[in-house]
């Protein structure tokens, strides 16, 4: 874990901190990580009044693991929290969860994307912080604002010096926190994030579509993909785009694939976002029934698009219960890893479950909360945020630009558009 | 972890040295509460008196007065914002104030059921250390 010790930086107060990313090739990191994360999921539980399902975490274990094929970026990313007051006594305080997502931001009439992350359960380790607390030397003093924000801070900043897997440079952060997790509302806030409204909830949760949804009028909208580096599709992260004949208006959502850490199971993380004159809140809603129907379809017709093509392939021998290592070597060599043992397995075959963000818009907000409910996360109503990391970025040491995307007309077949980078 | 009941408190307490004395008297009824064996009651009433600290802190350096919505990180952020008011104790605010952040964010209030004697001890003995410090630089 010599990685582990190059990449500790001495802050201003004599504590060494790094986040380091997961790392699929380093057994003792992978148990460190394992034992770690595991903790914090239990504490993020238990803080939230939740409960912790040791099976769905050896699901979000595996999909940390596992690629989706082998030229494919490894769509979540797992972070690790290490501080230490001497390098030779680290100490592993917390881990995050990240997934590939979409930055959409409106700009006029416009909406602008780009490459972006939905983070969760940044949780630091009670045991742990206090252990640092007794450890520290005299004349020693923690990085203003608190432990949280700094690890926060480090984590954009890992994002803009190496991206996520070290070849996204995502634009924007979308999370969740629990409306009464002061800690979390003031250093976000101090981050400069963009938090949700309530009592309208900026965050709904539903498994598939609502009849509220489904009662709606529907406008035809087809599916924006996002492409990975190498120029492919990616099959875990879309837009359903709406423009109004005018061009006044825009209305976009977006869909990105993730997991849920406490069940292990397949969730879709959706952001809606507006641009331009304000719609009627009817309309609104119908452009937001429209874009979930349509996305919803989507993902199902992916899903049955898969599964078919599992039944097609040989059956390869696979051993699903083996070591990281014998799983990959097996799957790679039959190289047909995505329609084996996909990454994320929904809970239902017949229904996606989603969280959709929509933050402090209160058209949307009032127009989608009157389709589907607000998010729960045991005994806590849930709320959106969203930061900006170029702000992280600028701060960055080794200044990286995110890629802006664009919607570009393909020549042939479905989809229509890609999302491709500027 | 709110600020309750900071209001009341300063409407009541005008005095710098009651305040102080004041808090000294909750630190003392932490420490009794901890040798009972009520860990979790110990460590809140040490978050109070170190709140009061706080509001005590930003009172007399800036002249602010308590905001209804802040907690304690925004009360120590405006302590930790103007270190040229007090210059020749600014380290010792730094670290003592510093640990007693991160104190706090190890012992969230959701998780004030595994309390150990040990934790709130720690808890007290650092909120200690930072209200001996206050009664110096008002002094």
């Amino acid at each position: 874990m010599t990685y582990l010790f190059s990449n500790m930086k001495r802050q201003p107060g004599g504590l060494y901190t790094a986040v380091i990313p997961y790392n699929d090739e380093d057994a003792i990191y992978q148990a460190v990580f394992a034992s770690i994360m595991e903790a914090s999921t239990r504490a993020e539980a238990k803080g939230h009044g939740a409960v912790f399902d040791p099976d769905g975490f050896l699901k979000v274990l595996r999909a940390l693991a596992r690629k989706n094929s082998v030229k494919a970026l490894r769509p979540v990313e797992g972070l690790i929290f290490v501080a230490a007051w001497d390098l030779l006594r680290p100490i592993f305080i917390g881990t995050n969860l990240n997934f590939r997502g979409l930055s959409m931001r409106p700009n006029g009439q416009n909406i602008e994307t780009a490459d972006g992350i939905v983070s969760e359960d940044v949780c630091l380790l009670r045991r742990q912080l206090v252990e640092l607390a007794a450890g520290k030397p005299p004349g020693a003093w923690f990085p203003e604002g608190g432990i949280g924000k700094h690890f926060v801070k480090l984590c954009m900043q890992h994002y803009a010096e190496h991206g996520m897997n070290g070849e996204i440079f995502p634009e924007r952060q979308l999370f969740e926190y629990a409306i009464d997790n002061t800690n979390i509302i003031r250093l976000q806030r101090e981050l400069g994030a963009k938090l949700g409204e309530y009592p309208h909830s900026g965050l709904y949760r539903f498994k598939g579509l609502t009849p509220a949804i489904q009662d709606r009028l529907f406008i035809p909208m087809e599916p924006v993909w996002a492409t990975l580096p190498d120029g492919s599709k990616d099959p875990d992260r879309f837009i359903m785009p709406w423009k109004s004949d005018s061009g006044r208006q825009q209305q976009h959502t977006s869909f990105t694939r993730g997991i849920s850490s406490f069940t292990g199971y397949e969730v879709f993380q959706s952001e809606m976002v507006s641009a331009g004159e304000p719609l009627p809140e009817e309309m609104a809603k119908n452009i937001a029934a429209s874009a979930l129907k349509a996305g919803n379809r989507v993902i199902l017709e992916e899903r049955e698009e898969r599964a078919a093509a599992a039944k097609c392939s040989p059956s390869p021998s696979i051993p699903l219960e083996g070591t990281t290592k014998e799983m990959y070597e097996a799957m790679f060599a039959y190289g047909g890893t995505e329609l084996v043992t996909p990454l994320f397995r929904p809970a239902n075959d017949d229904e996606v479950i989603y969280n959709l963000h929509v933050g402090d818009n209160p058209v949307l907000a009032s127009a989608v909360g009157k389709m589907v409910p607000i998010r729960r996360l045991g005994d806590k109503i849930m709320q959106t945020g969203s930061l900006d990391l170029t702000e992280g970025m600028r701060e960055a040491s080794t200044l990286q630009t995110a890629k802006k995307l664009q919607l570009v007309r393909q020549s042939s077949g479905n989809p229509h558009f890609n999302l491709v980078a500027a | 972890m709110k600020t309750q009941p900071l209001n009341d408190a300063m409407e009541t307490i005008n005095e710098t040295k009651e305040l102080m004395a004041s808090i000294g008297k909750m630190l003392t009824e932490a420490t009794t509460l901890n040798n009972a064996g009520k860990y979790s009651e110990a460590i809140t009433l040490a978050y109070q008196a170190s709140d009061k600290i706080a509001v005590a802190y930003l009172l007399i350096v800036t002249g602010l007065k308590y905001s209804e919505g802040w907690d304690t990180y925004n009360l120590f952020d405006a302590t930790l914002r103007e270190p040229e008011r007090h210059p020749a104790h600014l380290q010792l605010i730094r670290e003592i104030a510093g640990d007693v952040y991160v104190l706090r964010e190890a012992n969230e209030p959701s998780l004030l059921d595994e309390t150990t004697s040990k934790d709130a001890k720690q808890m007290i003995d650092h909120v200690e250390a930072l209200r001996v410090l206050m009664v110096d630089i008002f002094r």
